[in-house]
């Protein structure tokens, strides 16, 4: 998987999923968007994202283990598209962690 | 890497927003924790499994406990191996009363020995991550959290979930019910009808004796809630401020189409479990005897495809409901009723 072109106008969104206990509070779904943050912070979001690629997968939660759940939703060619990462709980990078619990944006690379 | 900034979340986390300090410091912790992962050594090596295998005896488990102090490495220190005596720490003890009970259960009931038939050894990590708020199976051994201590209680009180986790073990060397969707769903209500089987089996209890629910002794007092679902009641177990609503379904007509939770596989199991709750309790006496029979049969059926949809599997329990007790039977009609009730048409 790819990392898309980014706009101003994407929108993202972590949630953590899975496990045992199905209580909706537990989610905490945040989400993000593009056209609030600076373009550092962008840099910094895509950092988070493409740091996700690698260890995504399909296969996770089974057995009521936990996941994040990594939505971007952005344009492409004029059009609504969405990619959809999920990483195994003990997978996560700590940005993606620290992203989740505060919305602590990471310093671009470089 | 430095923190930024910070900005707020779009849509308000409830227990960020008005959890305690305490219970915001445990998360955090967990996280810290987390920051220094090192690569997950993962579960127990299968040659080790091997090893332990060979101690196989029928009719008795073989139980290792191990202690992930905190960490979330595993399978961490082992406390407790078959037949040596309480540790003294409530979690390793938990674990290792709850797995016997739960193997004696599969034995005694099924003449199943242990989670593959096979005589695998029952493999539980306790203490395992900082205010850790759940319980699973890996593939290959249970896990339990310490919980946060304001939400949710160590997660080795409940038997029912010990014996939930052992049973994901169970359905995964048996049917493998795909883990998304309807089957996903079927994955969970079948690991909850074992659990509660194997509590109202350690206690003695009937159907109308026992109270059809799931992790009762996990929630503090603080928890506007009786347990985490209500197999009887789905969608009563809890409604509180800082958890959330139940959100599980009784019925068909209220079914959830998500992509959250694997397709709703903690949800949509309220319905698959209510029907069980239904025809356990219209055959009365004990659960386990008939309507556990016909589950058990059922999970185990080859003619079980993976990525059965509960009207498949409801079709399997009522064919396995009439070859165990024939055409036509009270057992044969009272799962058929279940299903029907909860808006389930066998196929």
């Amino acid at each position: 998987m790819k990392m898309p072109a980014l706009g101003p106008e994407t929108s993202l969104r972590i949630s953590r999923q899975g496990g045992l206990v199905a209580a909706p509070a537990l989610a905490r779904p945040r989400q993000i968007e593009f056209a609030d943050c600076d373009p550092a912070q962008r840099r910094g979001l895509c950092s988070v994202v493409e740091r996700c690629l690698p260890i995504a997968s399909k296969d996770v939660g089974r057995g009521d283990q936990r996941f994040f759940k990594v939505e971007l939703h952005y344009r492409r060619e004029d059009s609504d598209a969405e990619m959809i990462l999920q990483i195994a709980e003990e997978r996560a990078p700590q940005e993606l962690l620290r992203l989740w619990q505060d919305g602590a944006i990471p310093d671009p690379p470089g | 890497m430095p923190i930024r900034s910070f900005i707020p979340p779009y849509i308000l986390d409830r227990m960020i927003d008005r959890g305690s300090p305490y219970l915001r410091s445990c998360a955090r912790e967990t996280l810290d924790h987390v920051q220094s992962l090192q690569p997950n050594p993962g579960p127990p090596r299968p040659t080790a499994i091997a090893e332990l295998g060979e101690l196989r005896t029928p009719g008795h488990p073989q139980r290792r406990i191990h202690d992930a102090e905190q960490r979330m490495q595993l399978p961490g220190t082992l406390r407790r191996r078959e037949g040596q005596s309480a540790s003294g720490d409530p979690a390793v003890d938990e674990a290792y009363d709850a797995l016997g009970a739960t193997y004696t259960f599969f034995w005694q009931v099924f003449q199943r020995d242990s989670i593959d038939d096979l005589g695998m050894p029952l493999i539980g990590t306790v203490h395992y991550g900082q205010g850790y708020e759940n319980a699973f199976w890996n593939g290959e051994q249970m896990v339990f959290g310490d919980g946060d201590g304001e939400l949710f209680q160590r997660f080795t009180r409940s038997l029912d979930v010990v014996a939930h986790e052992l049973a994901h073990g169970l359905i995964e060397s048996e049917v493998a019910l795909v883990y998304y969707n309807q089957p996903g769903a079927l994955n969970e209500s079948v690991s909850d009808v074992f659990g509660v089987l194997t509590k109202q089996y350690a206690l003695g209890q009937t159907a109308a004796e026992a109270d059809w629910l799931v992790g009762a002794e996990l929630l503090t007092d603080k928890v506007q809630g009786v347990a985490l679902r209500s197999m009887a009641n789905p969608g009563t177990a809890y409604d509180d401020p800082l958890l959330g609503r139940d959100p599980q379904p009784a019925h068909m007509c209220d079914f959830i189409e998500t992509r959250e939770d694997n397709g709703g596989v903690h949800l949509n199991s309220g319905i698959p479990n209510r029907a069980f709750h239904l025809a356990a309790i219209a055959l009365g006496g004990y659960a386990w005897e008939q309507a556990g029979r016909i589950w058990y049969a059922t999970i185990c059926d080859p003619q079980l495809p993976n990525d059965a949809d509960f009207a498949t599997f409801a079709g399997v329990t009522l064919q396995q409901a009439t070859r165990l007790f024939g055409r036509g039977s009270s057992e044969a009609e009272a799962v058929q009723q279940a299903w029907l009730q909860v808006g389930v048409s066998p196929r």
